[in-house]
């Protein structure tokens, strides 16, 4: 076990260093950032003068370098646009996020496992294609398209739920979070919905997959030869079988879930880690871009090693391995 | 010895296959320079090109259905899903013929038929706005045409070039072993580990908006895919029997790999690139969507969804409810008919 | 006192190569205590006879004729939700292979209570109680302990004696079981089958032994039913068949179990190939492996005929006079 973690972990630190390189030279192309922060009028004067505040006359690698020491201290640069530390700035914004994904997260489980093992079981029945059929179109939508369609139906017509922005927040453990809040919890509906589809409609196949094969299995003929009920061998035998590839598959899913958050936080004006880079990018504040790259890579890796540890949590074979009786 | 040698193994290639083959890469490459053309060209007027383009698509369809069209077509979905496709498809190759209105021959906007809802028509009657107006005054279907025009011929250009350099990588990762394969399985897997939207955000953002930049943008961002899958069914079939049989005849390497071994590897691809081809209309809807996608002279379906969301909440709801019916039905018919494909091609649980 | 009475039982798979009648009018007829071996190759049917019983029929195959009387009552008939209450109640399934059938992510507690309070409304801690009781009964040590055990955790023949607990958890009338020792080790197959064939003594159940090896059901059966091409071909109480059987198959069958000739001695083999069942031929089946087959075999399927009491044939070449005694 401990081989296995300090493996991951120098794996781990290869793949950052490389990310570095990549993320600061892809970044450096973007182009001259110097033109937002001044006037167009401004004097070739003030213009060395704001170039060497910031460190931009000195050559390429040099910039690296002190990018990288910089780094491994903390600190990612200023934000151009407001000036604050970038890496703050990200983490300020990064419960909005977190909680948007968590949430989104949970509806694909709970919308996709039950209509997927209910896919699986009536295959060949109408219920199950209708079901499949449902999913192509779950995942055909664009995300985009979603939110907007959830707030005309839901926000403009019916009036039920809020259309844009978050709602109260209450701080929990250090960080500001909205989704405890009976108004917060609200406007974090459709936006986690909008998110969830996709997810939701890719879970019902793998459940659906999953239960087929379950089902064709010796274990679930011998539970109906003791006499157990069709529900208690779906939700308990069946389900206990599926869940291992699907949690494996959507933990490393919740990092993309993060980053489609970019489009959904648009849609519903939620202020996010991904609305902050979208407009990031549009102002070309590059600290911003990188600190946002670089705190992005390490929650991938974090998520893929916690997600090898409940792998093998919930599969009991590869936990007690090399006990017999 | 008395024990006579076994037969050469040929490649598991049915009869007839060398012909259709053959008509498959001619076809494949018509696609793929006639799409070049329109999309490099001024703007798909060439009708030549266009014709071109739809006669290697219904080839490479035709033969991928050839002795299988029973099993495709098993119910009423799989009807629907094709139809809808051929209809979108011929729809976007001969939309400057088809549609009322060029949308972006500034001659032909009044900039006071601006926001008109579904049905009305112009002040003399000339022309009706089936689907309505957008703000600058350009007909809703028509932009849909053009839009859909340029959302599919990106898309599948992309796809088909990720999968052209994907395909290239793979096999020769897979065939060149070692040091060589480490490595470029090593880049593809850094690619990989990031969400697409990511890096083609990041690389559109250093390239700016336009045309062949999202182009190249979308092939970066897929082609690690292809390259992955290709080297797994390049290392299995290269142990098989054939490759041997081939070496044992002496035949150049190079022959080998595109003769024999390229061809029993493209069969998995099939369904996957379809797919893709869904999955990159989607990002490159998305990307617009964001504002670094496409240029605003040459919208795509998700430029003008995003040019019609502000006015949305205010009731002019036509203005991205149409194009975004549009986008789902054509990334819904190609999902459908690639489902259809992977159930023809890989039958899975035969009892 | 009757516990199962199978008339005539048909058993079909309608599959896209055809009707496949894996079970063809099958009958036989089973007493409290008794234990029938059912003996047949791969294919003959023997297990989709089991499955048949237990209404347990897997798509594409479906039971289209005949009765399986339990204790009177006809199965056939029953409601879905009544014959799930007979299952691991009355009657129980003992599978061949223990670690395909015990669901490999539920530990063994799990997968016991479960089948006790699928029928009766006990308490998990009274389950549990039971299931301890059933595992000690079969022989496993420290019954408490293995009970948080997953299966993986056990070998291969305690597996399946776990499996046996199960199926003597709720105090079945009957017991089917299939092939239950062709997974395990030759040593472990001889021991399993004395200590059921103890258990069923004791607890009077009523068991019906599938195999594909007579050898195994020597010992342990009363009478044998041996199977071929989704018939019975040859019934009787089992010393009485072992000592001289009368169907061509089943003499094949006893040649060529080694020890039974004499050292040295050539094992008879059957020559041929198990039956296409999708397309069988219009006489006997067994016809073109049977040395004695004539053009009347060929022509037309000869009937079960009885040759004495309880004991029954299908074959117009029988290797004994038509009149035996015993």
């Amino acid at each position: 076990m401990l081989v296995f973690l300090l493996r991951r972990l120098t794996q781990s630190v290869f793949v950052l260093i490389a990310m570095m390189v990549v993320v600061f030279f892809g970044v450096y192309m973007i182009g001259n950032p110097v033109d937002i922060l001044i006037s167009p009028d401004a004097t070739p004067a003030e213009i060395d003068e704001t170039m060497a505040r910031f460190g931009f006359d000195q050559p390429v690698y040099i910039q690296f370098l002190k990018f990288v020491g910089n780094a491994l201290q903390g600190d990612l640069g200023r934000s151009f646009v407001h000036g604050e530390s970038a890496v703050s700035l990200i983490l300020s914004y990064m419960p909005a996020t977190l909680e948007l994904a968590l949430l989104g997260l949970i509806f694909s489980i709970a919308i996709g496992v039950p209509l997927g093992v209910y896919a699986g079981y009536k295959a060949d029945r109408w219920q199950g294609r209708a079901i499949m059929t449902g999913s192509i179109f779950g995942f055909s939508l664009p995300n985009f398209w979603v939110g907007m369609l959830l707030i005309l139906i839901f926000a403009v017509e019916l009036q039920w739920l809020p259309s844009t922005g978050r709602g109260d927040t209450v701080e929990v453990l250090g960080l500001r979070l909205s989704i405890f809040t009976a108004d917060g919890f609200q406007h974090m509906i459709l936006p986690a919905l909008t998110l969830a589809l996709y997810k939701a409609s890719l879970v019902t196949r793998l459940a659906r997959a999953g239960t087929q094969e379950a089902l064709m299995q010796d274990y679930v003929k011998f539970a109906r030869a003791k006499g157990l009920s069709e529900t208690r061998i779906l939700v308990v035998h069946v389900l206990k079988n599926i869940m291992i590839p699907i949690i494996t598959v959507l933990g490393l899913e919740l990092g993309s879930m993060i980053a489609f958050a970019v489009v959904t936080e648009t849609v519903f004006a939620w202020p996010g880690m991904g609305k902050l880079l979208i407009d990031s990018i549009l102002t070309l504040d590059r600290p911003v871009i990188v600190a946002y790259l670089m705190m992005t890579v390490i929650i991938f890796i974090v998520i893929n090693l916690i997600v090898d540890l409940v792998y093998t949590l919930l599969d009991p074979r590869v936990r007690v391995k090399g006990s017999t009786a | 010895m008395s024990v006579s040698a076994p037969p050469i193994p040929a490649a598991p290639v049915p009869d007839g296959a060398d012909r259709w083959r053959r008509i498959n890469l001619v076809a494949g490459l018509a696609v793929g320079l006639s799409l070049t053309i329109l999309l490099t060209g001024q703007g798909f007027a060439l009708l030549g090109a266009r014709i071109v383009l739809l006669a290697g698509l219904i080839t490479l369809a035709a033969s991928l259905l050839r002795g299988r069209a029973h099993k495709f077509f098993s119910g009423p979905s799989a009807y629907v899903a094709t139809a809808s496709l051929f209809v979108l498809v011929v729809l976007a190759i001969f939309a400057s013929e088809i549609s009322p209105q060029n949308p972006y021959d500034l001659r032909q906007l009044d900039i006071m038929d601006g926001r008109l809802p579904p049905g009305s028509t112009t002040f003399d009657g000339s022309m009706t706005y089936h689907l309505g107006t957008d703000e600058q005054g350009r007909d809703i279907l028509s932009g849909i045409l053009y839009g859909l025009r340029v959302s599919l011929s990106v898309s599948i250009f992309a796809t088909l070039a990720a999968m052209a350099i994907g395909v290239v990588v793979g096999i020769y990762a897979a065939w060149a072993g070692g040091r060589t394969d480490t490595i470029l399985m090593r880049i593809v897997d850094f690619q990989l580990s990031f969400p697409s939207i990511l890096v083609a955000l990041m690389l559109m953002a250093a390239f700016g908006r336009g045309l062949d930049k999202i182009v190249i943008a979308l092939i970066i961002v897929q082609w690690a895919y292809y390259a992955r899958t290709v080297r797994g069914t390049a290392l299995s079939e290269a142990r098989k029997e054939y490759i041997d049989a081939a070496r044992g005849l002496g035949l150049p390497d190079w022959r080998i790999v595109f003769g024999h071994l390229l061809p029993n590897c493209i069969p998995p691809l099939i369904v996957i690139s379809t797919v893709q081809v869904a999955n990159t209309i989607v990002l490159e809807s998305s990307l617009s969507f964001l504002g670094v996608g496409v240029p605003i002279t040459q919208p795509s379906l998700g430029l003008l969804i995003s040019n019609g969301y502000g006015y949305m909440l205010s009731g002019q709801y036509w203005m991205s409810m149409y194009p975004g019916v549009a986008l789902l039905a054509i990334v819904a018919s190609i999902n459908m008919v690639g489902d259809r494909l992977r159930d023809t091609l890989n039958p899975r649980l035969q009892k | 006192m009757s516990v199962l009475d199978v008339r005539d039982l048909q058993t079909h798979f309608f599959t896209e190569a055809g009707v496949v009648k894996a079970v063809d009018g099958v009958s036989f007829s089973l007493n409290e205590g008794e234990v029938l071996g059912l003996v047949g190759e791969s294919g003959s049917g023997k297990s989709v006879t089991g499955f048949s019983i237990l209404r347990l029929v897997d798509q594409p195959g479906r039971v289209v004729g005949g009765q399986i009387n339990f204790r009177g009552q006809d199965l056939a008939g029953l409601s879905d939700r009544d014959m799930r209450g007979l299952r691991g109640n009355k009657i129980a399934m003992i599978f061949q292979d223990p670690m395909m059938t015990l669901n490999p992510v539920l530990r063994i507690e799990t997968q016991m209570v479960e089948a006790v309070r699928a029928h009766e409304r006990v308490s998990p801690a009274a389950a549990r109680d039971r299931a301890i009781k059933a595992l000690a009964k079969v022989g496993i040590p420290s019954p408490e302990e293995r009970l948080a055990a997953y299966p993986h955790q056990f070998s291969g023949g305690m597996r399946q004696r776990v499996a046996i607990a199960i199926a003597l958890l709720n105090g079945p009338d009957l017991i089917v079981a299939d092939e239950p020792t062709t997974a395990l080790d030759v040593t472990i197959q001889s021991q399993i089958l004395a200590e059921v064939q103890e258990l069923a003594r004791e607890t009077g159940t009523a068991l019906i032994w599938i195999t594909h090896d007579l050898a195994v059901v020597a010992g342990l059966a009363d009478k044998i039913s041996v199977m071929y091409a989704g018939r019975i071909v040859e019934t009787g109480p089992t010393d009485a068949v072992l000592a001289a059987p009368g169907h061509p198959y089943t003499e094949g069958l006893l040649g060529s179990i080694p020890g039974h000739g004499r050292r040295g001695e050539r094992l008879t083999q059957i020559p041929g190939m198990a039956p296409n069942m999708a397309r069988l031929p219009d006489g006997c089946a067994f016809a073109p492996r049977c040395t004695r087959a004539s053009d009347a075999c060929r022509a037309e399927a000869p009937a079960i005929t009885e040759i004495g009491p309880g004991r029954a044939l299908r074959c117009v070449h029988p290797s004994l006079p038509a009149e035996i005694a015993q």
